[in-house]
């Protein structure tokens, strides 16, 4: 009984990695007042960029850099469209979602040479914990990246200008914070993350690069964070809670006689009826508003 | 006066920024086509020379798109955002094809009516679910939606696989009964449906622009503060949306099964729901739009399959423009600097011809 709990602890903690990753670059995006529902085609292309350059060079760490930088590139140009030139938030993503899907099926028969599945590539070097059993190297940057956050969000200027400009856009940009730029600072710091997540899942614990692997990962994080109430430090939590229950249906597939289909919709499920119990009260003033100085 | 209120000149003017943004669209779609060492112009030539050569599958394709386009375009009009097309039509399809294989003892035309009309509930349920949640409870109809598409595609599995199985061979249920089709439109390859669904798509049109409950729906989701004022009620107006929306993915996907396929196979309406953004975003969710805009975005669907089978590059080429497509549109300042700089252009040569 006692290693079946751990055993699911485990693997519950290996599936909140990427989460939690997301889920970061979802909440500080959303301190600023951008609703980002772009972390699934974030971590999907970094997911297929970290895969292929781990593959060409053989290096999974020279993939990991690859992934980042994927996922830097991506949020940038989304806030060349979301930000600059002031789209909607919500189809701005979507649409960038899109366009990751679609190309990364299509790159993949002429990068890979294969269609549904990369080959297997290195992976992230592992390590054997006390407790957390084995993780890639992404579990301790997992936990310095989101303490790194916590406190920069909760101590600095900087941290306090972000929430700022979330809260209230004007009153920010009266004081003279560059609204756009610390945008793209938060930008940039959301695609690092991405990049972190789907290198994770991909080289990180999969070995390989399969279509669609992110599976909804990204809107799971975006939940996550309204499930903790855009708290920094309880979306830890929260992401713990719904990857628990993907750990769980994992597990109950193989001892329980219920049809498997309905035990994979169990963290889908969960998402919702967390978000029915949730007061959405305490999110930033100013988030999925598009902010225009006026002109007088 | 219909027609003149149609061809106003500042829907002209959109006409023409969704042509631009398509056309750009296609543009970039076509240096990734130069990425992957496929050449633009025969890519586009075989999509559309398909399209044009088996214009019955397009129009076909077209009727379901028809609906996933409405699906998508009501609940905008009240402020809401149904991403849950994909679920709802796969919920309709799967509806229909299992209410049209009952052996019911009723009259041909009204076994298809019975069809049709739970198929549509099914899909006011599930789209009306997301709407009171969102009403109610404030949950986000963006992510209710998208949580219940994988939900509903893993039970419809669990479905076509187990209780509703009619084939021994493909995850696919059993024909339904005759007397539960949509007879074919002239012995083409598609059905009378195509008329229902374009019927639906002008309804549509009448209902918002030429009645008052239509303009309520659109005042709602246009100022939902000023709509509380006039005495709107905004919510429920946000949730007629929702269930119109969700009526119509759903009787998409039933008028495919009733008149087209005749059975539900499993992941046969992959990417349908989908596609239906695009198209709305395409049509300025205008529901004559939809009947134009799903009629291309079909084409290029069956154009693409061609395109796959002959130069090799997958279907899924078409996610990547019609993200495009989605996020030029919606970026006004974007496409219009590009304009802009075009304008300039023009005038400069304008002011040297003066000189």
């Amino acid at each position: 009984m006692f290693e079946m709990v751990l055993s699911i602890f485990q693997s519950s903690v290996r599936i909140m990695l990427p989460l939690l990753f997301a889920a970061m670059g979802v909440m500080l995006s959303a301190k600023v007042g951008f609703i980002n529902m772009s972390m699934e085609g974030g971590m999907l292309g970094s997911a297929f960029v970290s895969v292929a350059v781990d593959m060409f060079t053989g290096s999974a760490w020279i993939g990991l850099l690859g992934g980042i930088v994927f996922g830097m590139v991506y949020f940038l140009l989304l806030w060349v469209f979301a930000i600059h030139f002031r789209g909607n938030h919500v189809v701005c993503s979507l649409g960038f979602n899109f366009i990751a899907s679609g190309a990364t099926i299509v790159l993949m028969s002429a990068v890979f040479g294969a269609t549904g599945y990369s080959p297997s590539v290195e992976k992230l070097p592992l390590f054997m914990l006390p407790l957390f059993g084995e993780q890639s190297i992404c579990f301790f940057l997992a936990i310095v990246l989101t303490f790194l956050i916590i406190w920069i969000l909760k101590n600095t200027v900087f941290g306090l200008r972000i929430i700022a400009i979330g809260e209230n856009t004007s009153a920010a940009d009266s004081l003279g914070i560059p609204i756009d730029r610390y945008k793209f600072y938060v930008f940039l710091a959301a695609g690092v993350l991405a990049g972190f997540g789907g290198s994770e899942l991909a080289i990180g614990q999969m070995g390989f690069f399969a279509n669609n692997m992110i599976a909804s990962a990204g809107f799971l994080a975006y939940s996550a964070v309204v499930f903790a109430a855009f708290s920094p430090s309880l979306t830890i939590l929260t992401s713990f809670f719904l990857a628990f229950f993907d750990a769980l249906q994992m597990r109950a597939q193989t001892f329980m006689s219920i049809p498997s289909e309905f035990l994979l919709t169990l963290p889908y499920a969960v998402t919702i009826i967390a978000l029915v119990f949730m007061k959405n009260k305490k999110k930033p003033g100013m988030l999925g508003k598009i902010y225009e100085r006026d002109k007088d | 006066m219909i027609l003149s209120s149609i061809l106003r000149k500042d829907r002209m003017i959109t006409f023409s920024k969704t042509v631009f943004s398509v056309f750009l669209a296609l543009l970039f779609g076509s240096l990734f086509l130069i990425f992957l060492e496929a050449s633009p112009l025969e890519v586009y030539g075989v999509m559309f020379e398909r399209a044009a050569t088996s214009f019955d599958l397009v129009l076909r394709r077209a009727m379901v798109l028809m609906m996933s386009g409405l699906a998508v375009a009501i609940p905008m009009k009240a402020g809401m955002f149904n991403m849950g097309g994909e679920g709802q039509i796969v919920a309709g399809a799967l509806t229909a094809a299992v209410v049209g294989g009952l052996d019911l003892p009723i009259p041909a035309g009204f076994h298809t009516v019975f069809a049709l009309a739970s198929a549509a509930i099914i899909g006011m349920l599930l789209s009306g679910f997301s709407g009171v949640l969102s009403i109610k409870r404030n949950v986000n109809e963006v992510i209710s939606t998208i949580m219940m598409n994988s939900i509903i595609a893993y039970i419809a599995t669990y479905l076509v696989m187990n209780p509703f199985r009619g084939s021994e061979f493909s995850p696919q249920t059993a024909k339904i009964k005759d007397g539960a089709s949509i007879p074919s439109f002239f012995g083409l390859d598609f059905s009378w449906a195509l008329v229902f669904a374009i019927f639906l798509c002008i309804s549509t049109y009448v209902f918002l622009e030429r009645t008052p409950k239509g303009l309520e729906l659109k005042a709602a989701g246009l100022n939902p503060v000023f709509s509380r004022y006039q005495g709107i009620k905004v919510g429920s107006m946000g949730l007629l949306g929702m269930l119109l929306g969700g009526a119509a993915a759903a009787l998409g996907g039933a008028f495919e099964v009733l008149g087209g396929s005749h059975s539900y196979t499993d992941e046969y309406f992959l990417q349908y729901g989908f596609d239906g953004i695009a198209i709305a975003f395409m049509a300025g969710n205008n529901p004559l739009g939809i009947i134009v805009s799903s009629i291309f975005m079909a084409a290029v669907r069956v154009g693409s399959l061609a395109v796959s089978r002959r130069t090799g590059v997958s279907t899924y080429f078409v996610s990547i423009l019609q993200g495009l497509i989605i996020v030029l549109l919606v970026v006004p300042y974007f496409s219009d600097s590009i304009l802009a700089v075009i304008k300039k252009i023009f005038c400069r040569k304008k002011e040297v011809d003066h000189v």
